[in-house]
């Protein structure tokens, strides 16, 4: 076919399809009579999308027997069937218990029943499997899997929900109206959800909604459901029985059910509750008052006129949430314009008619291997959709977080990626039932987490809180797992990376060095016990990330030449790995660290001339890391830094113009960083970081009046941001160390009452310090020391007391 | 916690020129892992759905859910192209090393399985469809291989869903003829 051809063909097959069916044929003859290839063309098209529209081939032949006389089945794939909890119009509900000894659970079984399986069975069963697919939130029951039996019949796994329907639960506890119209906004809850997935209930009533031992309301029943975006037009359209009492005046006209209709159904059961009265739960007892604003919202949700009605479910539930606050209730204020929404003008009308296996295997109706096949595949499906929630923790947090890392302005999306990470993770850490590789999986997903939240080595949302529950939650689960299988190390390899993880949050954040120590030797034991048998690069890494976090411990305690010890150790470990684990992001920043928590205690061990020489090595990690990682923030992050050791160091040592050369290389980095996501916090302040050092290179070259006025900025921005935030530890650490460094220039410059002035502000700032108790001895050697000697050689005196 | 800030109006600026391309860019190493993951899985998973791609995608564990719909739209329309090719492109890889990789697809959800179809004449015909009807191979493209729904697509070209619809169902039944025969 030509193009022409084919835009003609097309258009043609679309002008058709908006006309009836009946009309179609003569349509085609009139326009294209004398064309009878592109009547052919069309038609076969036409053909095309009926056979799909259609929910089964018209050679459909049910199974003979009548599935009423037949027994319901024994099994349905690894679950029995133990006794029968409820029976509907198309099919019976069964509670039933996995058996294949891998593990308990419980489920609902609902399958087809009914004088004969028929169309509109497998019609009904093949739209609850769609709509309840789409579904996955804690007020609905949840779809496990679907199928077909090995007899033909088709079935829907669902979570069995342990409660009694609302109406009971309304004669036994007898809450209050707050507590009903709480439990009322749950399953509002539970549909705007379904209404955003474009699925439609279409019979909300009391007998579909549980309410469980914990006082949590559960939707059921999605069987007339309405998929309301991929609903194509059938011939024979699903017509869905009524629950008239709760139906609107459209649905009773014999329209489809829309999302309004839900609105409608949702109001009149809302009513029923709370004043006690209705078709449920009888007519008998005068109904209970309610207050005139509340009445006023279950009016509005229960108008016929469409117009007047919420728009929404999520409107309704916002009234409700207003009256249960004690705000005024929209529909009751009266002076509150009510604009139609598309939800309530739609009117698509139409049904879904996509069919699933379910349909197409009754379709069949044979007991062949291929049922056989569909069934285990359902089986293998069930328990990849198991595997699918952990990928998508596992991808959420590794994979794509890292990925928007590198994605400006992505901190309030990786927030909300942290967010929702937790939540999953939160959800597989309280199943019990889950196998021990899942539940490593979550351990290491919440070890994960925790660095991103308020990680050491890298940017981090800045929530130490959260990262320390969450750590100390993954340590409580791997403790478990690791007692409960010792046998296998990958147990222990996660134990010790959360321990490892833990001791550097605590030696970082909380600078609580004891706790520190303990955990990194909990860590050692732990790796120690998954050495036999665990996989080599893991256990290379946390090794690795254990002597890290022991040597950044061990300078914190001024112990440096087992900092120094433990560096090189890390170094060599390193060094060990095959060179394709080696070039890995996570061990290239690895080596990075190494490197510089080796130069670092070098340096503060008192030796900044062989610093110097650690910290040449650092950057040229840290240049290799950027290098194969291009445009890597991480990397970015990391190179600035090191260039920043380095320059720092070359100031000391009196080598200004290299170090000059240095810093304006590293600024320029952190320039790039900041550039590139202006809300990056941390990005700024390692700007201000290199700029400091900058400040310092230019006055020692002479430059002092551009590096007293870059300094003199610097510290400022400091002050403001400690002023923002005195709480955090770091951000006056910042500040006081500004400030030396603006002393000691004012000094140099010969500013010498201005440079005592700046001393002083930094020792009042130390005093501070120690008063809160926060003064560690690291601080006390170096910084403060360090103030209290230049205010002494510069101000002269007695050396203030600190 | 608040909503996700992805949107066309939020802090990600989606008009500036460049801006989808490099967030793209930064996310193909990503599709070409989802992509290897869904021809992979789990041994011998012989067919699929291109909105597995899609669905089970982190693409929309970027908080698309709680978005604005021109964001989310927007984002996994511009996803759609990068889908395809990437897995066509991991298939291609796969049958020239001749390694197991599922390259049938099921064309339509939920349908009879006697209409598996190869992905790369998929990609053929979708390429002719496109060659006649820019906007036709737009439409299947997007609600192949994003998964996006009539009314987003709608949303999306700025045509009316009925249009979408009706396009849609012609197109659809147009590759079912060249494809299942």
């Amino acid at each position: 076919m030509s193009d022409l051809d084919t835009i003609s063909v097309l258009e043609a097959c679309e002008t058709a399809l908006e006309l009836p069916a009946t009309e179609r044929e003569p349509w085609l003859e009139a326009q294209y009579g004398r064309q009878p290839e592109m009547v052919a063309a069309v038609r076969r098209l036409l053909a095309r999308d009926a056979a799909y529209a259609q929910l089964l081939p018209t050679e459909f032949t049910p199974p003979t027997p009548m599935i009423d006389d037949l027994p319901p089945p024994e099994r349905v794939g690894v679950y029995r069937l133990v006794e029968l909890i409820g029976q509907g119009g198309m099919g019976a509900v069964y509670r039933a218990e996995r058996d294949d000894g891998l593990f308990d659970h419980v489920v609902a079984v609902k399958i087809v029943t009914g004088r004969h399986f028929d169309r509109r069975a497998a019609d009904r069963f093949a739209v609850e499997r769609q709509a309840l697919a789409r579904l996955n939130h804690p007020n609905i029951a949840r779809l496990i899997d679907g199928g077909v039996t090995l007899e033909g019949v088709p079935y829907l796994l669902m979570d069995f929900v342990e409660g009694v329907t609302v109406i009971e639960h309304l004669q036994a506890a007898d809450p209050g109206p707050r507590e009903v119209a709480r439990l009322v906004l749950q399953v509002c809850d539970a549909v705007a959800d379904a209404h955003r997935k474009l699925v439609v209930h279409g019979d909300l009533k009391p007998s579909n909604i549980l309410i469980t031992a914990a006082g949590e309301a559960r939707l059921l029943d999605f069987g007339v459901a309405r998929l309301t975006d991929i609903a194509e037009d059938g011939p024979d359209a699903v017509r869905s029985p009524l629950t008239a009492a709760y139906a609107s005046p459209q649905r009773q006209a014999g329209e489809p059910p829309t999302t309004s209709d839900d609105v409608y159904a949702l109001g009149m059961l809302a009513r029923e509750l709370l004043t006690r009265r209705g078709p449920s739960i009888g007519e008998d007892a005068p109904a209970r008052p309610l207050p005139a604003d509340l009445r006023a919202a279950l009016d509005k949700a229960t108008d016929p006129d469409i117009a007047r009605r919420y728009g929404g479910v999520p409107g309704f539930a916002a009234d409700l949430r207003r009256w249960l606050d004690d705000q005024p209730v929209s529909a009751f204020a009266g002076g509150w314009t009510y604009k139609t929404s598309r939800f309530a003008r739609r009117r698509t009308g139409l049904v879904v008619a996509a069919g699933t296996a379910v349909v197409a295997l009754a379709a069949t109706a044979v007991i062949s291997t291929a049922l056989y096949l569909q069934a285990e595949q359902a089986r293998q499906e069930a328990d990849r959709r198991f595997d699918d929630a952990r990928s998508m923790a596992k991808y959420m947090l590794f994979g794509l977080y890292d990925r928007l890392e590198a994605t400006p302005q992505s901190l309030p999306v990786r927030r909300d990626l942290a967010d929702r990470g937790q939540a999953y993770l939160d959800q597989l850490s309280a199943d019990r039932r889950a196998p021990a590789a899942v539940r490593l999986e979550t351990v290491d997903g919440l070890t994960r987490l925790a660095s991103v939240q308020g990680g050491v080595t890298q940017a981090n949302l800045g929530e130490t809180a959260a990262a320390r529950a969450n750590l100390r939650r993954a340590g409580q689960l791997a403790a478990e797992l690791s007692r409960a299988h010792p046998e296998r190390p990958d147990a222990w390899l996660s134990l010790a990376r959360v321990r490892v993880a833990q001791a550097a949050l605590a030696i970082q954040a909380d600078n609580a060095l004891p706790e520190a120590e303990r955990l990194l030797a909990e860590a050692a034991a732990a790796a120690e016990r998954g050495r036999a048998g665990g996989d080599r690069a893991q256990l290379a890494l946390v090794d690795v990330d254990r002597r890290v976090a022991l040597a950044a411990l061990r300078q914190w305690q001024s112990r440096y030449p087992e900092a120094i010890a433990a560096a090189r150790g890390a170094i060599a470990g390193l060094a060990a790995l095959p060179a394709a684990e080696r070039d890995r992001l996570e061990a290239r920043m690895l080596a990075v660290r190494a490197h510089d928590v080796l130069a670092e205690s070098i340096y503060y061990g008192g030796d900044p001339r062989g610093s110097a020489v650690a910290y040449r090595e650092a950057v040229a990690a840290a240049e290799a890391l950027a290098a194969r990682f291009p445009g890597d923030p991480r990397a970015m992050r990391r190179l600035v830094t090191e260039r920043w050791a380095l320059g720092s160091t070359l100031i000391e040592l009196k080598a200004n113009r290299e170090a000059l050369q240095v810093l304006e290389r590293g600024e320029a980095v952190a320039e790039g960083l900041s550039a590139f996501d202006r809300s990056d916090e941390d990005a700024r302040r390692r700007l201000g970081i290199v700029r400091l050092a900058k400040a310092q290179a230019m006055a020692a070259s002479g430059r002092a009046a551009e590096g007293l006025a870059l300094l003199a900025g610097e510290v400022e921005s400091r002050r403001r941001r400690m002023v923002a935030e005195p709480a955090k530890a770091e951000a006056v650490r910042d500040y006081t160390i500004s400030l030396a460094s603006l002393g000691d220039m004012q000094g140099d410059a010969g500013r010498k009452a201005e440079a005592c002035a700046t001393y002083r502000r930094g020792l009042d700032m130390f005093e501070e310090i120690r008063r809160a108790g926060r003064l560690t001895r690291f601080d006390a050697a170096n910084g403060l020391k360090q103030l209290q000697d230049r205010h002494a050689k510069t101000c002269g005196g007695s050396v203030p007391a600190a | 916690m608040g909503a996700s800030q992805f949107p066309a109006t939020g802090a990600f600026d989606y008009s500036a020129p460049g801006a989808q391309e490099a967030l793209l860019a930064r996310h193909y190493d990503e599709f070409r892992r989802l992509a290897r993951k869904v021809l992979s899985g789990d041994g011998a998973k012989l067919q699929i759905q291109p909105t597995d791609l899609a669905n089970g995608a982190a693409i929309r564990l970027l908080g698309f859910e709680r978005l604005e719909l021109k964001g989310r739209t927007h984002f996994l329309a511009l996803s759609a192209r990068v889908m395809r090719q990437t897995l066509l492109d991991e298939v291609r890889r796969a049958r020239a090393k001749k390694r197991q990789a599922p390259s049938v697809l099921t064309l339509w959800p939920g349908s009879d399985s006697a209409a598996p179809v190869d992905i790369e004449d998929l990609d053929r015909a979708l390429e002719e469809l496109t060659a006649a009807s820019p906007e036709r191979g737009r439409i299947v493209e997007l609600r192949f291989f994003a998964g996006l729904t009539i009314e987003e697509i709608a949303e999306h070209l700025g045509e009316s869903e009925s249009t979408v619809k009706r396009r849609w169902r012609a197109a659809r039944a147009w590759l079912l003829e060249r494809l299942v025969g």
